[in-house]
């Protein structure tokens, strides 16, 4: 056993099933059985390889919630009848139509406790899932599944500080809110004492941008590639948000610059948003090949990076065409302003 | 203000000796940051990545595409530096594909050295086909990561796999900042085809100043209040880019001294003359 956990940790090996991943969309993942099965007086160790069916119709069941859980006895076996709530069973609904004739795992901990063939479409929300060999387990195991919390006691009696674990404990949550209010705050006020009103442009873009990078994190949700925002991908986001804010700024000083060199304001505008094209363009394209090569190349920690960095370098390319790029030729086309205060 | 800056710049573009020296003293103080702290604590997940060859592969790779996209927006050598690329990038992958088979020999650290020497190589051969402007990106996000890691690991209590990420991300940055700064120089060398690239070099980088003073200002002022308020691997993100941003401005607007003397005797290669019409003209 510590032989194939060794496989799978190998870099290589899950080289090979990010690949595997990327190329057979939904994700798959091993996860080892929660106790070993006997057979023929030799004791064996179930890997299965589940796979993350994750689509627009198809909720994961990971976020259903148990509304009642209770044991039942049948010919000396027990069992633990479990009842979803309404989201929980119009989800199990949808993945039991789709995947009839599949074998549905169910996980607690990261490890498989049961799986389930599925007959058919399960419209009721009531699933029945092993118990056990005595009733205090059956017992224990339902108070779990409602509880969503192991009945007993936990000592600890070791904490280390890894790279995987969210950042997204109460504490440092609350932390990053109020640092990222007051790091929002200061571009403000720079932004505004240089360019004034027309830094409101720049500011709300601030905004359109990081509404841009949860929509595209979202796309790869749901496509099952699912980065979680973990360190690294806190670190990639930093990133995208610094270029998108480097960036803005390019663009805002040579506006800056060409609106003293150009007669008029409209002129000094179109101009700028003429020049800086290209460039922006082919600062975006370097972001996102880095980005997609970290995703294609690294492992674990670099995908997660390159994949919010991608994101982030996404939601930029767009806010600047989508919003900076629009507004500023309406507010001259359209609305022909006669001074803008940059 | 803009204009006295960028007048002080042009002198101080002039006088090369006192940005190497100022280049260098910055690089000696951050790297004796880090050494005056007698031992660093890596996790245990940044030694697998490091041994597991990915870093550095991807690095190699990002510094390619670097070179392609540079190279052929500001050089305007798209051809060569497409070529270069797609010869060094096979040259890596059968290093890469070695990796199991010199981990097996315990042969680890000779397979660093041949990937190090790959882009060596690399960043010599982007030179040798004029590819300058592509070798200067690379030199800046190189030095703003040594300067920012030097400074910084020697604060941070644990060097982990995520501060790795988070000094990557400091070296994107500086290639942008610097990427963007030469955008003004292509636009400028456009404009005056007939003068040296050097003096193009010289007018479109002081443009570039207030520009790369801001940027740096503003990525301090976003990563200060990461690395007062908050704690843990935050509080070093914070760090790096308060660091980093700054540093890699100053590196961008650096790197304008040993452009002007590479490019003082070249100018912008044009071809020839478009052909009219084929029919001939009586």
């Amino acid at each position: 056993m510590e032989a194939v956990r060794a496989m799978l940790a190998d870099s290589t090996v899950r080289a090979g099933i990010r690949a595997f991943n990327l190329a057979n969309p939904p994700a798959g993942a091993f996860a080892w059985a929660s106790e070993p099965v006997e057979r023929g007086g030799m004791l064996y160790h179930p890997l299965y390889f589940i796979n993350q069916d994750v689509d627009l119709t198809v909720q994961p069941l990971a976020s259903a919630v148990v509304s009642d859980a209770s044991v039942t006895a049948d010919r000396g076996a027990y069992a633990v009848r479990l009842f979803l709530e309404d989201e929980g069973r119009e989800s199990l609904a949808n993945l039991s139509s789709a995947n009839a004739g599949n074998r549905l795992a169910i996980r607690m901990n990261g490890q498989v406790y049961a799986t389930l063939n599925i007959q058919g479409r399960i419209p009721d929300g009531r699933i029945e899932i092993p118990g056990g060999d005595t009733l205090e387990e059956a017992r224990a195991l339902a108070a779990i599944l409602e509880s969503e919390a192991p009945p007993v006691a936990v000592t600890l009696l070791e904490q280390t500080a890894g790279d995987s674990p969210s950042p997204h404990g109460p504490d440092v949550v609350d932390g990053a809110a109020g640092a990222a209010a007051i790091s929002l705050g200061l571009l403000g006020v720079l932004l505004l004492v240089r360019y004034r009103a027309a830094g409101l442009v720049f500011l709300v873009g601030v905004l359109y941008h990081m509404i841009l990078t949860g929509a595209v994190l979202r796309l790869w949700n749901i496509a099952g590639i699912a980065p979680y925002f973990t360190l690294a991908g806190t670190a990639g986001f930093l990133g995208a948000f610094l270029v998108f804010t480097t960036v803005h700024l390019w663009i805002f000083e040579y506006l800056r610059a060409e609106s003293g060199a150009e007669s008029s304001v409209r002129q000094g505008v179109m101009t700028t948003l003429e020049k800086c094209k290209p460039a922006l363009v082919w600062v975006h394209a370097m972001l996102l090949l880095v980005s997609v090569s970290l995703v294609v190349v690294g492992t674990d920690g670099l995908v997660n990076f390159g994949l919010v960095l991608f994101s982030g370098a996404a939601g930029s390319l767009a806010t600047c065409f989508l919003w900076t790029n629009m507004l500023l030729s309406s507010l001259v086309e359209d609305w022909q302003i006669r001074k803008l205060s940059v | 203000m803009a204009n006295d800056l960028a007048a002080y710049y042009e002198k101080l573009i002039d006088r090369p000796g006192a940005v190497y020296a100022f280049a260098a003293l910055l690089a000696v103080v951050g790297i004796a940051a880090t050494a005056l702290k007698a031992e660093h604590a890596v996790t245990d997940g940044l030694v697998a990545l490091l041994l597991s060859g990915d870093l550095l592969y991807g690095l190699f790779v990002i510094m390619l595409i670097v070179l392609v996209v540079v190279g052929a927006r500001v050089d305007d050598r798209p051809g060569k530096s497409i070529a270069l690329t797609l010869g060094v990038l096979a040259a890596g992958s059968i290093v890469r594909l070695l990796l199991p088979f010199a981990r097996s020999i315990d042969w680890l650290g000779e397979w660093n050295g041949v990937m190090l020497g790959i882009m060596i190589i690399t960043l010599y051969l982007s030179l040798r086909v004029g590819a300058r402007f592509a070798v200067m990106a690379m030199g800046c996000a190189l030095y703003t990561m040594i300067v920012t890691a030097g400074m910084t690991f020697g604060l941070v209590e644990r060097i982990s796999v995520s501060s790795i990420l988070a000094l990557m991300a400091v070296g994107v940055l500086a290639v942008v900042m610097a990427f963007l700064g030469y955008s003004q120089v292509r636009s400028q060398m456009e404009a005056a085809r007939r003068e040296p690239v050097g003096h193009s070099v010289r007018t479109g980088m002081s443009r570039a100043t207030s520009f790369l003073f801001l940027a740096g200002l503003a990525i301090f002022l976003i990563a200060v209040p990461l690395a007062v308020v908050t704690d843990g691997p935050l509080r070093d993100y914070g760090l790096l880019m308060m660091i980093g941003g700054p540093v890699g401005a100053l590196a961008a607007m650096m790197s304008a001294a040993p452009l002007v003397a590479m490019t003082q005797n070249v100018r912008l290669e044009t071809g020839a003359p478009a052909r009219r019409g084929s029919r001939r003209q009586r």
